[in-house]
């Protein structure tokens, strides 16, 4: 595991990669999402309600929205129609980049690009695979936990509540593991599903603790990370746009990092367990 | 209207830095003389919702007429079909809640007679029955009292418009349950109308000895303070005292589920009865009451000026929130706005009815005007005082989900101009429905008497306060009291100016911007009603100018503003009763900041989204 949180530190290609996947269409479908409030802009307390989180001053202004309806920007249609032609292309493009950026973490020297995109080929189907194994195997566990849940609430609430904590648990647990098969993938070298569903098994019963301190720690400064950005994002008036752009950047760049040491961990954890 | 400039200049004298947080030290008080005592026996069965009581009432006439009759009401006859006057202009809802026919209410004196034996004919006033006339067979003179001995049988409807019981019968909440006397105003004579659907009540001061007779094991709330533990019988039933003293009104509730929340604010006990799944809602009703307490007394004076030591609190149970929300002397109920799950800590509906309720224990039950003749003068009041208190405990917030604040008074705005040329002042009766009748007596004077605080300060808004609160302390002011009140304390002009323009007056306000170039702006005033406002104009390259607009004239140029950026009317909104607010304000180009600012927010929004929201894995 330290040899992969070593690499993490050391190869950062795949995290600037990823902030930038994930920025450059935020910035372009942003500003077409808010194209149709510039009408607001003409009345100071358009300023005054966002810099207090008024929806007093909102509201007034909505009143001269009819008005303001020729006005109004088509650029926020099109920024949705793109939004939703982006989403798929964007959740597909993660999938595909996760097999380069475990390879980052895996290999003994940094690979280059070409290496980097050789291994987001050579995974794409074995990571598409075990994304939709273990698809299936939450919306089951969800529904039969949620129906359980639901049935024993009003009958016995200590049961239900009880169930519930365990289904989320049992949830948790398939997350990790899918998440830890991909790893296991690249760090055993195999397009195995199953072979490497098998090898990440293995760890929840041979590392149980090395496998809970990596991603229990990662959840909790996950989570300390969007507590604290949420705070400090609150505190900071909507206009005072360029330090709500560099605390907003900070803060996906270290969940983003975050994400990159949990998988560089996971796959420090296989290559340890490969070698045993 | 150069007298409004006058009023303007005088308000400014007035501002003084705010003193909110300075404790009043508690008025001297003259108990009220009794004019209305009644000692009531009543026995109550769970399982026909019925009541069979008998009353001892002492009535004293204060006034300089005899009176020849009295005239009681039965406020339950208006639930007795939906045929009756009450039902007719309500239509089968209150407020949200449906009348069920098939458990009706009603109320009937089975006896009445005068204290050496004489039996009284009681007759039907209106065809409904909510009020009933027996002549006296010899005028009682002023100064002097009548005891009368009356027995009555009463039903509870099925919760329904403040009073009923549900939970299968296992809860009560009684309310207007029992023959009450109308207000003999001398040469006035009786004031006591039938039951409207918009009205309310109005009745005298006395003292209330009330004993509760219910089966054991139930637990019982009332006005008043209890007289012990209560007093089991051999039939499996037990019966509860309480006395009230100094008060207008009495009414108890009862179920064998209660839990108590007490706490003691301040030398009052608190009592906030609840089911127990709700002690969680009760938790947060304590809180508010306490918080409502403290900040109530420092404003305007003693809870109760003193003579009231107790209240209770009655959290309505889930399905009976028709008797909630709604105020008696020393007791309220919280719940009318009960959807059948906790309300979350960011929605302030649940602080706002308990605020609003505790707020009437100052106008209703103690500053006791007419509900029925004058309804604005205790919920515009206590509407007010509410905005003003969750200004101060919750930032004025109805709801601040999402750090985004949505306040009380905007609520009010919203309300209002949906039907800004209401006139305030009017009997219940008069007002169209609903919505005619609370916006007239709720959101306009409560906005009204926010925008009158902001143009003559705080201070000045408290002296007047507390110089209503404890000159019509256990009396009945009517509108004119109030004008002569706010006339002493702000001055005549300001008086009349409020009054005629907000209370008998059906105009409003909006200053606005009628065209901006970048040397020019022509500012525009109409609806009627005007009052003097600053208006800030800011220019490149100069310090931002403050002018005043007065009401000399309805159209204002200001010529040679050269490089004009923008000009705010009321940059500190202390006319929040204007139509428009967003009109107020206008740039030149338009502002880049909030604009860039949202976009941001969009973009950092989209970038979580695409990491999945707001799963941190």
């Amino acid at each position: 595991m330290v040899t992969g949180l070593k690499h993490f530190f050391t190869r950062p290609l795949p995290w600037l990669l990823l902030h930038l996947v994930n920025l450059l269409p935020a910035l372009l479908l942003g500003p077409l999402l808010v194209g149709s409030f510039t009408w607001m802009a003409r009345y100071p307390l358009f300023r005054i309600a966002l810099t207090e989180r008024s929806l007093d001053g909102l509201i007034d202004i909505f009143m001269h929205a009819a008005e303001a309806a020729s006005d109004a920007s088509p650029l926020t249609l099109i920024g949705f129609a793109l939004l939703s032609l982006l989403l798929p292309v964007l959740l597909s493009l993660r999938v595909f980049l996760e097999g380069g950026v475990l390879l980052t973490y895996a290999e003994p020297t940094a690979p280059g690009l070409r290496r980097f995109f050789t291994g987001c080929w050579r995974w794409l189907g074995t990571f598409l695979a075990i994304n939709l194994l273990g698809w299936i195997a939450i919306t089951l566990i969800a529904a039969v936990g949620g129906a359980l849940v639901a049935l024993v609430w009003n009958v016995a609430l200590w049961l239900g509540q009880t169930l519930a904590v365990l289904t989320l648990l049992l949830l948790g647990v398939l997350v990790t593991w899918i998440e830890l098969a991909r790893a296991a993938a690249v760090a055993h070298d195999t397009r195995n599903v199953f072979a490497a569903l098998r090898e990440s098994g293995a760890l929840f019963v041979r590392r149980p603790l090395q496998l809970l301190g990596l991603v229990g720690g990662a959840l909790a400064v996950q989570v300390l990370l969007m507590l604290l950005s949420r705070a400090v994002m609150r505190a900071i008036p909507i206009p005072w746009w360029l330090l709500s752009l560099a605390v907003g950047q900070l803060v996906i760049f270290l969940r983003l990092g975050m994400r990159m040491a949990r998988r560089a961990g996971m796959v420090g954890l296989c290559a340890v367990q490969r070698q045993a | 209207m150069k007298r409004y400039l006058f009023l303007f200049l005088a308000a400014l004298l007035c501002l003084g830095p705010a003193q909110a947080g300075r404790a009043q030290p508690a008025p001297a008080v003259t108990p009220p003389p009794e004019v209305a005592s009644y000692s009531i026996e009543v026995r109550y069965d769970p399982e026909t919702h019925q009541l069979a009581g008998e009353q001892t009432i002492r009535y004293t006439n204060r006034t300089d007429t005899p009176f020849p009759d009295l005239v009681f009401h039965l406020y339950l006859n208006a639930f007795r079909s939906e045929e009756t006057l009450w039902m007719r202009e309500a239509g089968p809802d209150h407020r949200g809640f449906t009348f069920n026919p098939e458990h009706n209410g009603w109320s009937r004196i089975e006896s009445l007679t005068l204290a050496d034996g004489t039996a009284l004919t009681v007759a039907a006033v209106d065809t409904d029955e909510t009020l009933v006339r027996a002549e006296l067979p010899r005028p009682i003179a002023p100064g002097k009292t009548v005891t009368l001995q009356l027995v009555f049988s009463a039903q509870l409807p099925e919760v329904f418009a403040r009073t009923g019981w549900a939970d299968d019968g296992d809860f009560v909440m009684a309310g207007q349950w029992f023959p009450k006397l109308g207000v003999w105003e001398g040469a006035d004579g009786w004031n006591a109308h039938p039951f409207h659907a918009n009205s309310e009540f109005y009745a005298d001061f006395g003292t209330y000895e009330v004993a509760i007779t219910l089966p054991e094991g139930w637990i019982t709330g009332a006005s008043g303070v209890s007289l012990g533990e209560p007093e089991r019988n051999d039939y499996g039933m037990e019966t509860h005292r309480y006395r009230a003293e100094h008060v207008i009104d009495f009414a108890w509730t009862a179920s064998p589920h209660y839990r108590a929340l007490t706490r003691n604010v301040d030398g009052v006990t608190v009592h906030v009865l609840h089911y127990p799944e709700m002690r969680g809602t009760a938790q947060r009703i304590q809180r508010a009451t306490a918080d409502g307490l403290r900040l109530y007394a420092e404003w305007y004076g003693p809870y109760g000026m003193g003579l009231y030591p107790h209240l209770t609190v009655v959290s309505i149970p889930p399905g009976a929130g028709g008797a909630g929300g709604m105020e008696y002397p020393t007791l309220f109920t919280v719940g009318a706005m009960e959807m059948g799950v906790p309300l979350p800590a960011c929605i302030k509906l649940l602080e706002i009815e308990t605020i609003h309720e505790l707020g009437h224990q100052w106008f209703q039950s103690v500053v006791a005007s007419n509900e029925a003749e004058e309804p604005w003068l205790d919920e515009g009041f206590t509407d007010y005082i509410t905005t003003r208190a969750m200004e101060v405990l919750h930032n004025g917030a109805m709801s601040d989900c999402g750090g985004w604040n949505f306040s009380y008074l905007a609520n009010h705005r919203l309300s209002y101009l949906m039907q800004p040329d209401v006139v305030v002042a009017r009997p219940a009766w008069e007002y169209a429905g609903l919505m005619d009748y609370a916006v007239a007596t709720y959101s306009k004077p409560a906005l009204a008497l926010t925008t009158l605080e902001r143009i003559v300060g705080e201070e000045a808004m408290l002296g007047f306060m507390r110089a209503y609160y404890e000159r019509y302390a256990f009396a009945h002011p009517s509108t004119q009291d109030v004008w002569d009140v706010m006339a002493e304390t702000l001055g005549q002009e300001m008086a009349d100016w409020f009054f005629e323009s907000w209370i008998l007056g059906s105009d409003g306000m909006d200053w606005y911007i009628l065209d901006m170039g970048e040397t020019h702006v022509i500012i525009q005033q109409r609806g009627g009603v005007c009052t003097p406002a600053t208006v800030h104009v800011q220019r490149r390259g100069t310090a931002l100018e403050e002018k005043v607009l007065s009401c000399d004239s309805l159209v204002t140029s200001l010529s040679g503003v050269e490089r004009l950026i923008s000009v705010e009317i009321d940059p500190d909104q202390t006319l929040p009763i204007d139509w428009d607010l967003a009109n107020n304000g206008q740039r030149h180009t338009p502002d880049p900041a909030p604009l860039l600012g949202l976009a941001v927010r969009m973009i950092l929004f989209l970038q979580d989204l695409f990491l999945g929201g707001g799963a941190a894995w």
